[in-house]
């Protein structure tokens, strides 16, 4: 064997293990990349979501969002926006809201509370807890209980 | 109130025995004897009586009516009341009287409401003195607030209450009446709420019988008592077959199926004890009850299956905050298949149960999609693998060229 | 290495280069000896894990919150939201793992080659000290996911210190910081963790890896009989016995990847101080001491248990042969594999004690003892 053949295939080895050690090193590079990335606008300690935006909201209208995933719902009323957590204390239904009588209201056995919360009508014995709100930028933003 | 020291509510009393009282006293109409009369006249004027009857003035003085003298009631002919019809007269001298209520913000209709009621009927018409009157459920001396825990009539007291004569057999057969309507009260699900869970919303003998016009409500009015708070199930009903038997007669509303005293949880197990009272011969309707009762099952065994999965998931620790928030959904939709069954129609049923499967569905699909993701981690090692066994190879053959090119 | 050699004349006007580019050529190029071989690489293997543990715990503190409102759902937040979070979260509990077995694979290694012996006396010395500190990153850990299985674990772990005589029960106040584990004691364990202990370690595998170098790896000589090494016949540590570490190094690779991905660490459910789950247990390598301590009243066992540590750490001053070579030192051998047998022997008691198993048909329930018993089933209605 002469000189040069030798000197390819020990190049052509050292090529390899450089191209190998290189995608090794970018392999455990990456995922580090990453994860240090932010996952949410908000880190684990998410305490608020959006509910769309400010001009989304005629008077009256509501949204379910989940937070936390929690539901809860958001009514805009004329004095400005409430939240309320979406599980009725009777027995966990997922309320809605009733249009006619402006109140919210469970579709399961005819719960319904007022826009404090408070049961008015119907097998509910607690209030639903209030969840804060703060508009950001026009951004209805609901805070966890 | 705070109760007073004894000899505070003794002096009390002292201050405020006026001399016409005395007299009045002595001149009672009562059959007394002469002695005891006397007695009472001359520790009266000594300003005794209370002392001698501490007990009695230590309770009036916790009592709600704190504010009142012995003779406020006592006086004239009044030791003790054996007509209970006195009482009745006595108590309304105040509490009929709308100005005298008014300031206190209490009813002034007791009387009335009484005298329409199974036992104000049973004394003022037929002069039966076993029935019950204002201090068998106020007490006498020891009235309470009704909000007060120790009062009588407390929410959570009223069975008892209602029980000192409602749960005496002897009392009880003499007017055939059951005596065990206490005691299968107290294996309700009401009762349940009231008195372990201390739910004072839920509903007492008072709730559905009234208290002072206290009357079982008849067959056409069961439905609207128990419709008091479920609502739901009234509206619904009213829309079932069973209204048009009920409003005939033919069937007692709420209580057919549900029972009126021993009222358990609802479960689809009822279904296999109520319909069979009338029905047992009926395949047809049988077999609407199997198909209404398959319904209700299969949602409850999908929503059972769909949380069973989640929950193995979230333990996992796959993201499953969707999924939960579905369950939720789903849960709603079953809760109101279950109220909706007093329709009594598949058809009105078949909304919920459809888009509790939907919804069950969705919930699966997600859970599997998410197990694929880990699925697909786990052939993702296969070229982990092969890129780990080329770089060992590598280094294998470095070595070797190394050692081989090593002169020693 | 162009770049170097642009550099180097820089560096030369302002420090000693040769000096140190001799040292590095030496430490490079160092001779080992020649039956160096596979299994010597547990040590470089325990280092390795020990990096690993360093930086994915370092990524893990970003997002993790020590609190306990906040520890498990950072933890979920981990494992579901941060992107490639349930790897860097399944290499560190993997890593703990490994790094335990590697260092312990790596002190039998150097029990039977007999490593420890004059001069190496204090390599060993430290080296318990690491396998302890190791133990104790693995204990401390272990609460910090906050979920019922590192709740109750760490209160039976703490349980047993109580049980020391006289300092027993302030030792185990201060531990928890209280009297139950709290929130407190997340923070205590979160600061040994995270602070006093890898910096505790840091300083002892510096020292160990240094006296390791300094003084050479053993050989099989007898003691005081230690051949310098013959160039001829040793292999230089790069690129060398590099290389044969690398290829180990891909198959721990390979193997870290495999338990991460088939064997994943699960969230469990959130720690409910209410709510004890049925047999709960230390993990595994608290298993053997953990079963040891019920066979013996309270200072009875703590004294027992305290042997074998003990023993441990005085070895190379109890164990007078001077021979090295395993065939040459049967006592040593016996004691070694007896040790072995028993610790192996009672973590499989422990790991078999109050469970239940179906074997041919009947139902056996081993109790506290691991002794089992017969279930015999209600007759069915």
């Amino acid at each position: 064997m002469n000189m040069e053949t030798k000197v390819s295939r020990r190049t052509f080895l050292d090529w390899l293990l450089g191209a190998g050690l290189l995608t090794w090193a970018v392999a455990f590079f990456s995922p580090v990349m990453s994860y240090v990335w932010p996952a949410q606008k908000r880190g684990p300690g998410m305490q608020t979501v959006s509910a769309g935006k400010e001009t989304d909201f005629a008077d009256w209208q509501t949204k379910i969002v989940a937070v936390n995933s929690q539901p809860v719902i958001v009514v805009r009323t004329p004095q400005g926006f409430r939240a309320f957590s979406a599980i009725c204390t009777h027995l966990g239904c997922i309320v809605g809201w009733d249009a006619g009588r402006k109140q919210i209201a469970c579709p399961c056995h005819a719960g319904f509370f007022d826009l404090n919360g408070r049961p008015v009508a119907g097998p509910p014995p607690r209030p639903l807890q209030e969840h804060g709100i703060a508009i950001v930028n026009g951004e209805v933003m609901v805070k966890s209980a | 109130m705070k109760p007073s020291h004894p000899s505070v509510g003794r002096a009390r009393l002292l201050f405020r025995l006026p001399a016409a009282n005395v007299v009045q006293f002595a001149m009672r109409r009562e059959p007394q004897t002469t002695g005891i009369r006397a007695l009472h006249v001359i520790l009266l004027c000594l300003g005794l009586s209370a002392a001698a009857h501490a007990d009695v003035t230590n309770e009036v003085a916790a009592s709600v009516h704190a504010q009142l003298k012995c003779v406020d009631c006592h006086a004239g002919n009044a030791a003790s009341f054996p007509d209970k019809r006195a009482i009745a007269e006595l108590c309304a001298s105040c509490h009929s009287d709308v100005r005298k209520m008014n300031p206190y913000g209490l009813p002034a209709d007791q009387l009335e409401r009484y005298k329409t009621s199974k036992h104000g009927e049973a004394l003022f018409s037929k002069n039966d003195q076993q029935v019950a009157v204002c201090t068998d459920c106020h007490g006498a001396h020891d009235i309470l607030k009704v909000k007060s825990p120790q009062a009588r009539t407390y929410a959570g007291n009223i069975p008892a209450t209602c029980g000192r004569c409602h749960a005496d057999e002897k009392l009880m057969s003499q007017y055939k009446l059951p005596s065990d309507v206490v005691a299968k009260y107290k294996t309700s699900h009401h009762a349940h709420l009231l008195l372990d869970k201390g739910d004072l919303s839920a509903p007492t003998c008072v709730t559905c019988h009234g208290n002072h016009g206290a009357t079982p409500p008849g067959t056409a009015e069961v439905g609207q008592v128990c419709g008091k708070c479920h609502g739901r199930q009234r509206e619904l009903f009213e829309k079932s077959p069973h209204a048009e038997a009920a409003k005939a007669g033919l069937f007692n509303e709420c209580i057919s199926c549900h029972d009126n005293h021993a009222i358990q949880k609802a479960s689809v197990d009822l279904f296999g004890k109520a319909c069979v009272q009338c029905h047992a011969k009926d395949p047809k309707q049988l077999a609407l009850r199997d198909q209404i009762v398959g319904m209700i099952e299969t949602a409850r065994g999908a929503y059972d299956r769909a949380k069973l999965r989640v929950n193995q998931a979230t333990v996992r620790g796959l993201a499953t905050e969707d999924e939960q928030m579905l369950l939720q959904e789903a849960n709603t939709q079953i809760t109101q298949l279950e109220a909706m069954q007093h329709t009594l129609t598949p058809e009105q049923l078949r909304p919920c149960a459809t888009r509790t499967e939907d919804v069950v569905a969705d919930i699966l699909r997600d859970i599997h999609n998410l197990e694929r993701f880990e699925q697909w981690k786990r052939s993702a090692i296969v070229p982990v693998w092969i890129f780990l066994g080329v770089m060992a190879v590598l280094f294998w053959a470095k070595r070797r060229e190394v050692e081989r090119g090593d002169p020693s | 290495m162009k770049l170097y050699d642009k550099i180097r004349p820089w560096l030369a006007k302002r420090y000693d280069v040769p000096l140190v580019e001799e040292f590095v050529d030496h430490q490079a190029h160092k001779p080992l000896p020649e039956h160096t071989g596979f299994w010597h690489t547990f040590g470089s293997l325990s280092l390795y894990l020990f990096v690993n543990q360093i930086v994915t715990g370092i990524l893990l503190m970003i997002y993790y919150r020590p609190t306990t409102n906040t520890a498990f759902e950072s933890v979920r937040f981990i494992m579901t939201k941060a992107h490639f979070g349930w790897l860097i979260r399944g290499l560190h509990a993997w890593g703990a793992t490994l790094m335990i077995l590697c260092v312990l694979i790596h002190m039998i290694r150097t029990f039977i080659m007999g490593a420890y012996k004059k001069p190496r006396e204090l390599t060993w010395v430290l080296g318990v000290f690491i396998f302890g500190c190791t133990i104790t990153f693995g204990f401390t850990g272990y609460l910090l996911p906050w979920n019922q299985l590192s709740y109750w674990a760490t209160t039976v772990g703490t349980e047993i210190t109580g049980a020391i005589p006289w300092a027993g029960n302030y030792m185990k106040f201060i531990l928890r910081g209280g009297e139950g584990i709290t929130g407190e004691t997340l923070a205590r364990f979160y600061v040994l963790h995270v602070v006093v202990l890898p910096w505790a370690l840091t300083v002892l595998v510096v020292t160990h890896l240094v006296l390791m170098r300094v003084q050479g790896l053993a050989t099989l000589e007898r003691v005081d009989e230690e051949k310098p090494i013959d160039p001829k016949d040793s292999i230089p540590f790069f690129p060398h016995h590099v290389l044969k570490e690398g290829m180990i190094f891909c198959l721990l690779i390979g193997a870290m990847a495999t338990f991460v991905v088939l064997w994943p660490i699960e969230l469990g459910e959130k720690a409910d101080p209410f709510v004890t789950p049925e047999g709960i247990k230390p993990e595994w390598y608290f298993l053997s001491t953990y079963q040891l301590l019920k066979y013996f009243p309270k200072l009875l066992g703590i004294l027992v248990s305290l042997i074998p540590p003990l023993v441990l750490l005085l070895w190379p001053f109890l164990d007078r042969s001077p021979e090295r070579h395993p065939k040459k030192r049967p006592v040593a051998m016996t004691v070694g594999v007896l040790g072995l047998l028993l610790a192996v022997t009672f973590g499989a008691l422990g790991y078999i004690s109050e469970r239940t198993i179906t074997w041919g048909g009947q139902k056996y329930q081993f109790d506290i003892y691991a002794v089992p018993h017969r279930v015999t089933e209600p007759a069915k209605p």
